[in-house]
């Protein structure tokens, strides 16, 4: 187990490094358009040369490159182009925002999709027949409309929910929760639907195996037969499609956030790309791959766990 | 061991049939009434009823506080009038008065603006808002690198004594004291004007001071008042609080579930958000239409000619584009001038009827029967509306439209570098003053080929000496020169929506785009 864990940790740190380089070498490759960039239209030839000694931009791009991220690895991911602000600073502000969401909805995707998969296997008819409605709903109705359709009827017709705006755990759980529902049911819908189709199909193979009328057989509880025995088996598939839910839900989080005004990274990333805002840009697209390593890490360490022979492959 | 004939392959029950669903809908039921009653009590939550201590609005953009970026209008000036005095104000309606100045006098041939501060104000920071303080923030605004800057350039700043300053500058001025109620008239403490920490810890005299603790950059500033303020009777709520709200959509909900108390409404969703109980505040300082920059024919010798230009105008259906365009909720114009300032007179507007017999006489008396060929930009977001109508409608003269596309953040500059020679723009123009700098003089930012013209220019020297009624008719002659001699071709004067919520008042002055940070007050 600890190869294969070191293994899959240094897949992930290599994909990192060759995200980050590759964005870097596509933000920074032209150092007169970011001075410009910081110093505005007006400035002089002379104003430019020097404001590019200043950020370095006249090194070799992989010594900058470098220099980037050995101050990355401190924490250090350089200040705003347009505030000044440590994009640390700001990026350790909003990151509890999508993380708030992201894991929520992994979560919240992850038990749902499992209880209705797993329903609809077992029991079959009109379960079945509904989840295979509901996934192609899900799948054909796109995130936003339901936001907005979310937006409409519960803040503004019901006014039970905000429209708008975060609030912290730490300030108060009960706004925090409040500020998500809408937010994460938009996503849960087309995700929990996709996910549970996954895992339907799985504990449908499993439950056809032989060994499951040998349990039942020994006079296993059918209880223990679909949760122990047959779910652990089908689980490996279903958790694949998650993880990769997950990731793209780093992407459809920029939409949700932008509807419901949620200072995450999203928002931060589009309005810092829209800017030329290169730190911040930069900052964000390392705190998006660090997200996908974390996940595809934990995803591989899930699937090693349930199934050995993923771990001698 | 052979199985027994009875097992079946699948499970009839994990647990009794309706439990599960029974349980899944009680569960949900359970958390929607724990979340309800967590959502009333929330400080960010649309049910809790505004007070009318905190102040919520919503801004579309991103605010500045460094000295050098500050901007004199929109949502920007909005935010960072909470924190920053201004020497002057403009009232109710739109006339220039004292503010942290308590009097002022322009001399006659507006030259010279000799300003009086008021005893005992001072910055959060202890420093004194004295004729030093004063004079560091004009000198470093006439100095510095702000767009604006031109607005004073070769200006002279002279203290007087403790609390006088006069402000010299080489030309007469018509705007000398409007500019000061803007981002030339903004008071930072000089101990912090330039320092790094100016964008994120603005340090003014304002009405209110930013609470770091309650603010998340690009997303949420909260002010507090100031108690020292000099005015604080002007400003009933006791902290106010912006939200970025960038995305209409959002901007739009907020407003009608009560997040905010005000925001500006784009003009597609004006209906909507009115038919939520959103009360709508209108300004009518915006024209749209095209920029005939190439005057003097450089890019383009066609559009050299007059007759071009006018022929241009008279393709253009402006009834056609206020109802179709732009669902009536516009107006046709041929003038620049906003409709509540001097300059404008409403006859005016029928100067260029839609004749495409007559623009194609003058098109075929100036040589260009056949037509020519004129490249214009194309910026995804801002020019959709317009650009397909200038390629249909020129289309018709003979003339061929490229759109060259470009992005709006290089679109710009580069407009006001002369890169087209044509452009379908909205423009914000707001006061004559505004109006004859921004867009008219020959060093205007809207003057993309800083075209001039002697009698033209003989009309503007008459307006920046004049004042009263006298700068009111130079106002109007100038706007007869363009009109005649088509530098431009508006199509319509635009209305821009200001969304209140139920328990707050506020004004737009005239020649103005939103409220006045002063003009909110509770609706009681």
């Amino acid at each position: 187990m600890f190869k294969f864990a070191a293994r899959s940790l240094l897949t992930g740190i290599a994909l990192a490094l060759v995200v980050t380089a590759f964005t870097f070498s596509l933000v920074f490759s032209k150092g007169e358009s970011i001075a410009r960039q910081v110093l505005g239209t007006s400035a002089s030839a002379d104003q430019v040369e020097i404001k590019i000694g200043e950020l370095g931009l006249d090194d070799p791009l992989p010594a900058q490159y470098l220099d980037w991220l050995v101050h990355a690895l401190r924490g250090d991911f350089g200040n705003s182009f347009y505030s000044g602000e440590p994009v640390a600073q700001m990026l350790a502000v909003r990151v509890e925002v999508t993380l708030s969401i992201v894991l929520i909805a992994f979560v919240m995707t992850a038990v749902l999709s499992v209880a209705v998969g797993v329903l609809a296997a077992v029991r079959g008819g009109w379960v079945d027949r509904a989840l295979q409605f509901v996934a192609v709903l899900g799948a054909a109705i796109p995130q936003f409309i339901l936001a907005i359709a979310l937006a409409y009827v519960f803040a503004i017709h019901l006014r039970v929910l905000p429209a708008t705006g975060y609030v912290s755990a730490r300030d108060d759980i009960g706004g925090w929760l409040a500020t998500l529902i809408l937010p994460v049911t938009a996503i849960l819908v087309g995700s929990v639907a996709g996910a549970a189709q996954q895992f339907r199909g799985a504990m449908l193979d499993a439950l056809e195996k032989e060994y499951i009328n040998t349990l039942r057989a020994r006079g296993i509880s059918e209880f223990t037969v679909v949760t122990r025995h047959a779910l652990r088996n089908a689980a490996a598939p279903g958790m694949t499609v998650l993880s990769l839910q997950t990731i793209a839900l780093l992407g459809g989080v920029v939409l949700i956030e932008r509807i419901f005004a949620l200072p995450g990274i999203g928002t931060l990333a589009t309005e810092s790309a829209f800017r030329g805002d290169l730190p911040v840009v930069l900052g964000t697209v390392t705190f998006t791959v660090a997200v996908v390593v974390v996940i595809n890490f934990a995803a591989s360490m899930m699937l090693g766990w349930l199934n050995p022979k993923v771990r001698l492959s | 061991m052979t199985l027994p004939p009875s097992i079946p392959p699948r499970a009839t029950s994990l647990l009794p049939r309706r439990r599960p669903i029974a349980v899944a809908v009680a569960a949900v039921a359970a958390l929607g009434l724990v979340l309800t009653g967590c959502a009333t009590d929330t400080g960010d939550s649309s049910a809790s009823a505004p007070t009318t201590q905190v102040l919520t609005l919503a801004s579309d953009i991103t605010p500045w506080f460094d000295h050098d970026q500050i901007p004199s209008g929109g949502a920007g000036n909005q935010i960072w009038s909470a924190v920053y005095d201004t020497l002057l104000t403009t009232d109710a309606d739109g006339e220039v008065v004292p503010n942290a100045a308590e009097s002022f006098e322009i001399n006659a041939d507006n030259t010279m603006i000799t300003l009086t501060l008021r005893e005992g104000m001072s910055f959060t920071d202890g420093t004194a808002v004295d004729g030093d303080a004063v004079k560091a923030n004009l000198d470093d605004f006439i100095s510095g690198t702000h767009a604006e800057a031109g607005k004073l350039a070769g200006a002279t700043v002279e203290l007087i004594d403790e609390r006088t300053v006069s402000v010299t500058v080489p030309q007469p001025t018509a705007g000398l004291a409007e500019y000061l109620t803007g981002a030339p008239g903004a008071l930072v403490s000089p101990k912090t004007m330039n320092a790094s920490t100016a964008a994120t810890d603005p340090i003014g005299s304002g009405p209110y001071v930013l609470d770091q603790g309650d603010t998340t950059t690009g997303s949420r500033y909260s002010f507090t008042r100031n108690e020292d303020y000099w005015n604080a009777d002007a400003f009933p709520y006791d902290s106010v609080v912006f939200k970025i709200l960038a995305d209409p959509t959002a901007r739009n909900n907020a407003l009608k579930s009560g997040q905010v108390d005000g925001g500006n409404v784009l003009l597609a969703n004006a209906a909507d958000v009115e038919s939520a109980g959103v009360t709508l505040l209108e300004a009518y300082v915006t024209f749209a239409g095209l920029v005939i920059g190439d005057r003097d024919g450089q890019q383009v010798p066609a559009l050299g000619d007059v007759r071009v230009r006018q022929a241009i105008n008279m393709v253009f259906d402006r009834e056609g584009i206020a109802t179709g365009l732009y669902g009536g909720l516009a107006a046709p114009t041929t003038q620049v001038f906003s409709v509540d300032t001097p300059a404008y007179e409403a006859t005016s507007d029928d100067r260029y009827e839609y004749d495409l017999a007559a623009a194609k006489k003058l098109m075929a008396d100036a040589g260009y029967a056949d037509g020519f060929q004129v490249t214009v930009p194309n910026v995804a977001g801002v020019t959709d509306l317009g650009n397909p109508l200038v390629v249909q409608q020129l289309g018709l003269l003979g003339i061929t439209v490229t759109l060259e596309s470009e992005d709006a953040q290089k679109a710009f500059p580069d407009l006001a570098q002369g890169r087209w020679p044509m452009a379908y723009m909205s423009i914000e123009t707001g006061s004559n003053v505004k109006t004859v700098t921004d867009l008219v003089s020959a060093s205007g930012w809207l003057n993309f080929k800083h075209t001039s013209d002697s009698e033209l220019d003989s009309l503007i020297a008459t307006f920046q000496s004049a004042q009263g009624e006298a700068q009111a008719e130079a106002s109007r002659e100038i706007n007869d020169w363009l009109i005649d001699n088509a530098w431009f071709a508006p199509w319509v004067t635009t209305t821009s929506f200001y969304g209140l919520g139920e328990d707050v008042t506020a004004l737009i002055a005239p020649g103005a785009l939103l409220p006045r940070l002063a003009s909110f007050a509770p609706a009681s």
